[in-house]
């Protein structure tokens, strides 16, 4: 192909990235903030590596590609457990990268900050070469030059570190998104997924299944069997360890996952969608890698994806692939670089910058950063590079990254790990790892001598120490070099202690929230913020300030520096705006604690108080229970008796004169009812216990209370009582059965002790429909009034329900009854209104449609 | 869940770190596709679905 036209491509679709950046920086914002977005843009994962080189090394090595993506799907399924506690502590602490982490966590130490940093930019160099070269090299076969490799890629380099420059360091404030950024970076995950699976159906339509194709080779049947030898099954375990902790502690996933993060609701989605991703990018990797090794049998593997669709003809599908390992390298490269450009920003350069009183030039300082680091991995490229196949070069940056999971992990979890058992593990773990890998990758460029692939003794061969043999080199220097590691973190932590900054560090940790070792005004505290980050923090922090103790208020304005010029510049920095925290704020602090302590102890105390309580109601519940059912025992026996008496006499005396006969038959009827409404009562207790809804509707209380008149008014023209009734008319919301219910009860009693009159009266009183039964008879005696709406206190012979239900029933309508003082007894009752409020007593009330105060009006005589 | 999504590790992790090569010992399966690479694909799917149906209400 052209090699004009390639670049032209090239070029087009760097622009087509600038327009989806801006997009998602304007329009785009939500889009960016998604969770899908977010889970895309954790597929910066997979890069040229995943995209040329896995295909390379199934074709070479057969399954052995699987584990770099086994691993970060394990760390995945316990990702929302595991990540929400670093999402949080990073927000707390402002913390951009693991860097920072350490730095913090282990004594605010700066010195370990920076060696973190210098040792990623060192370990991280072959990765980005690797991205580079891929690139570089695609180019280059498909525009058919032979060289200049290194010019393209240097083109490259330059051309991925504007980009970074662009969308990455707009600001120095800390709470910045890159949306423009995540965006991109979410495109190009979906483009290089699109391509390979493009790449793959292409070549499986053109092609066919290629298994048969290969069943005749016994070349390529060792390619679909697992080695059955020992070392081959701990490099396969020792790869999936390695790529889940290089997955967690790569500086651009720390970038992407918690920087970047903007919701804790992410997590989950992410926690499937993101190892699905891998999955499906994983699927066309072994046929490709198959019908590399049939058709392209002189071709370099790592150059299948490209040269098999020229190979069948389309090359638009090639020029696809081209652009899918493009997408997939510069999103890498961007996102590495800037996340190693705040890292050399925040550990290496702040401090320097701010020993010369020169911090306001920090953010040209970050993006110099960027453009040294491009050329860093390109001179890496230069020196290296060329010795290796992507995947090798890879896994190199690998086990750099996995050098940081003893200290990051523990000091996560485990509040015994100290500073110097932190930085004893470091230590032996990058010199291990520069002895069994790094040296000897340069050495292997013939750019150093060959004592460094050989070792000066047999026992310290660099790839074979203590006369280890038959391990591939990453799988030794990842063993060798983590175990020393983690047996150094362990073995010094537990020899040493911590104390002061440290300890109250490793405790703030364990509990998620900074603790304060100064304090500050916030008036003086956003002037500090406004001159290092702009007025627009200095604002921001006031707003955030509002209501916070001074504590939480200096921890917050450490945050946001840290974010933007590192931990330790941060303290620097407060240190002129704040004073050394008094001993009475650690007090107030541990007081602060010691008031959640009790305050939860109150809570528990009231706790067990309620549910004393609940045991005696259900008690005393039990109790009544029994009473009721003796009570209603001994009621029954009353009238039963009388009844089986007369039916006897009956029976026996056929002969009983006319009078007599309709005198007992009289006497029958009143027990029978007696009888029936004992039933009633109890029927109405056991609803009542049970609680059953209320059914409220708009109720004409007038029509309601001239219904209970004429229920009893056969009772009362029996017993010779004259009834009377004032009724005004009146609408409420109300459950209309129950209040009849109450009205009888209350005539019944009332009937029952009156001697010739007994009057219903129906008003409006504040708001409220006002009901009121009274009788001329002789009133309740002055003991009993206490007790006359308990249950089973009868005074004149009954169950003692009637009351009882009566007050129960109208307090659940939302109103009162009560006993007037007076001649004769009169009971009165409430109900609401005009309420629109839910009432825990009652229902949902309406609104009266007549105005309270409606003139009485006589009713029946 | 944090204990559902423990084991759901565990059992990944004992899946994809069997020892392959005393388990597939032909190239060759159903329909002529490997056996090995059936397995893996087979296991890895499967996990994504268990932790779909644990992750999918956040």
């Amino acid at each position: 192909m052209n090699p004009f036209w390639l670049l032209l491509l090239l070029l087009t679709y760097l622009g087509l990235l600038f327009l989806v950046a801006l997009f998602g920086e304007g329009r785009g914002r939500r889009l960016a903030q998604g969770p899908w977005a977010y889970a895309l843009s954790l597929a910066v994962y997979a890069t040229a590596w995943t995209f040329f080189g896995s295909v390379g090394r199934a074709a070479t090595e057969g399954a052995t590609f699987l584990p770099i993506y086994l691993g970060p799907t394990l760390v995945l399924l316990l990702w929302p457990f595991l990540h929400l506690r670093l999402l949080r502590l990073a927000k707390a602490y402002g913390l951009t990268s693991w860097a920072d982490f350490l730095a913090v966590r282990f004594g605010r130490d700066p010195g370990l900050g920076a060696l973190v940093t210098g040792f990623l930019v060192v370990g991280l160099l072959p990765y980005l070469a690797l991205q580079l070269k891929a690139i570089a090299q695609g180019f280059l076969f498909l525009s058919g030059e032979e060289a200049p490799l290194a010019d393209a890629a240097l083109l490259t380099a330059l051309a991925l570190a504007l980009f970074a420059i662009l969308f990455g360091t707009r600001r120095l404030d800390p709470a910045e998104r890159h949306e423009g950024l995540v965006l991109a970076v979410a495109f190009e995950s979906l483009v290089k997924l699109l391509a390979l699976l493009l790449v793959g159906g292409f070549v499986l339509l053109r092609l066919g299944n290629p298994f048969p194709e290969a069943r005749g080779r016994p070349d390529l049947e060792a390619l679909l069997l697992f080695p059955t030898d020992l070392e081959a099954y701990l490099s396969w375990g020792a790869l999936v360890v390695l790529s889940g902790l290089a997955f967690l502690f790569l500086p651009r996933q720390f970038h992407v996952s918690v920087v970047e993060n903007v919701k804790e609701e992410h997590l989950p989605k992410a926690a499937w969608g993101f190892p699905l991703y891998l999955f499906l990018i994983n699927l066309p990797i072994l046929p490709l890698a198959l019908y590399g090794r049939l058709l392209l049998p002189g071709e370099n593997p790592d150059l299948y994806v490209l040269a098999l669709p020229l190979t069948l003809g389309g090359e638009g599908i090639a020029l696809l692939a081209f652009l899918g390992g493009v997408s997939a390298a510069t999103a890498m490269v961007i996102v590495e670089s800037l996340a190693l450009s705040i890292m050399v920003s925040n550990h290496l350069l702040s401090p320097l910058l701010l020993r010369f009183r020169a911090l306001g030039s920090l953010l040209l300082w970050r993006r110099l950063a960027i453009l040294l680091v491009m050329l860093l991995a390109y001179l890496y490229f230069r020196l290296a590079g060329e010795a290796y196949a992507l995947v090798a070069m890879g896994l190199i940056s690998f086990v750099a990254v996995a050098q940081l999971a003893p200290a990051g992990l523990l000091g996560l979890f485990w509040k015994g790990a100290t500073r110097q058992g932190a930085l004893a593990g470091l230590l032996g773990g990058m010199a291990l790892w520069a002895y069994t890998l790094f040296l000897p990758a340069l050495a292997r460029s013939e750019w150093l001598p060959e004592v460094f692939l050989t070792g000066p003794h047999p026992l310290l061969h660099p790839e074979g120490l203590l006369g280890i043999r038959g391990l591939d080199p990453v799988t030794h220097g990842f063993l060798v070099s983590l175990t020393a590691n983690l047996a150094l973190l362990l073995g010094v932590s537990l020899l040493t202690g911590k104390e002061g900054a440290e300890a109250r560090e490793a405790e703030a940790f364990a509990r998620g929230r900074p603790q304060a070792g100064r304090l500050g005004e916030a008036e003086e505290l956003a002037q500090l913020l406004a001159r290092v980050l702009g007025p627009e923090a200095g604002e921001a922090f006031l707003q955030r300030a509002q209501g916070l103790a001074p504590s939480e208020q200096t921890a917050q304005a450490e945050a946001m520096l840290a974010g933007a010029v590192g931990p330790a510049t941060a303290r620097l920095l407060l240190a002129s705006a704040t004073r050394e925290a008094p001993p009475e704020a650690l007090l107030e602090e541990a007081a602060r604690e010691s008031r959640e302590v009790r305050a939860y102890a109150r809570a528990l105390e009231e706790a067990r108080r309620e549910l004393a309580e609940a045991y005696e109601r259900l008690k005393a519940l039990d109790e009544a229970k029994d009473e009721l059912l003796a009570a209603v025992s001994h009621e029954l026996k009353t009238p039963l008796t009388a009844v089986r008496a007369l039916a006897e006499i009956l029976e026996a005396h056929p002969d009983l004169p006319e009078g007599e006969r309709r005198r007992f038959t009289a006497l029958l009827v009143k027990e029978a009812a007696r009888l029936s409404r004992l039933v009633e009562e109890v029927l109405a207790y056991t609803r009542l216990q049970a609680g059953l809804p209320l059914a409220q509707r708009p109720t004409d209380l007038r029509a309601l209370a001239e219904e209970a008149l004429a229920l009893v008014e056969p009772l009362a023209g029996e017993q010779g009582i004259r009834m009377e009734a004032h009724l005004a008319p009146l609408r409420a919301f109300t459950d209309g059965d129950r209040v009849l219910q109450v009205l009888l009860n209350l005539l019944h009693n009332a009937l029952r002790h009156g001697r010739s009159r007994v009057r219903l009266e129906l008003t409006a009183e504040g708001g409220e429909a006002l009901f009121r039964v009274a009788d001329d008879g002789p009133g309740v005696p002055a003991e009993a009034r206490a007790l006359v709406f308990e249950p089973f206190q009868s005074f004149s012979g009954g169950t003692g329900l009637g009351l009882f239900l009566a007050r129960r029933l109208v307090e659940g309508l939302g109103g009162r009854i009560w006993l007037e003082e007076g001649q004769g007894a009169a009971f009165a009752f409430t109900l609401p209104l005009e309420v629109s409020h839910e009432d825990p007593g009652g229902g949902r009330r309406g609104e009266h449609p007549d105005p309270p105060g409606v003139p009485p009006e006589e009713g029946r005589a | 869940m944090r204990e559902k999504a423990f084991a759901l590790f565990l059992l990944a992790l004992f899946l994809f770190t069997l020892p392959l090569g005393l388990l597939f010992r032909e190239a060759w399966g159903p329909l002529g596709l490997p056996p090995l690479y059936l397995y893996l694909f087979g296991a890895w799917g499967l996990t994504l679905l268990l932790a779909f149906l644990l992750y999918r209400r956040p």
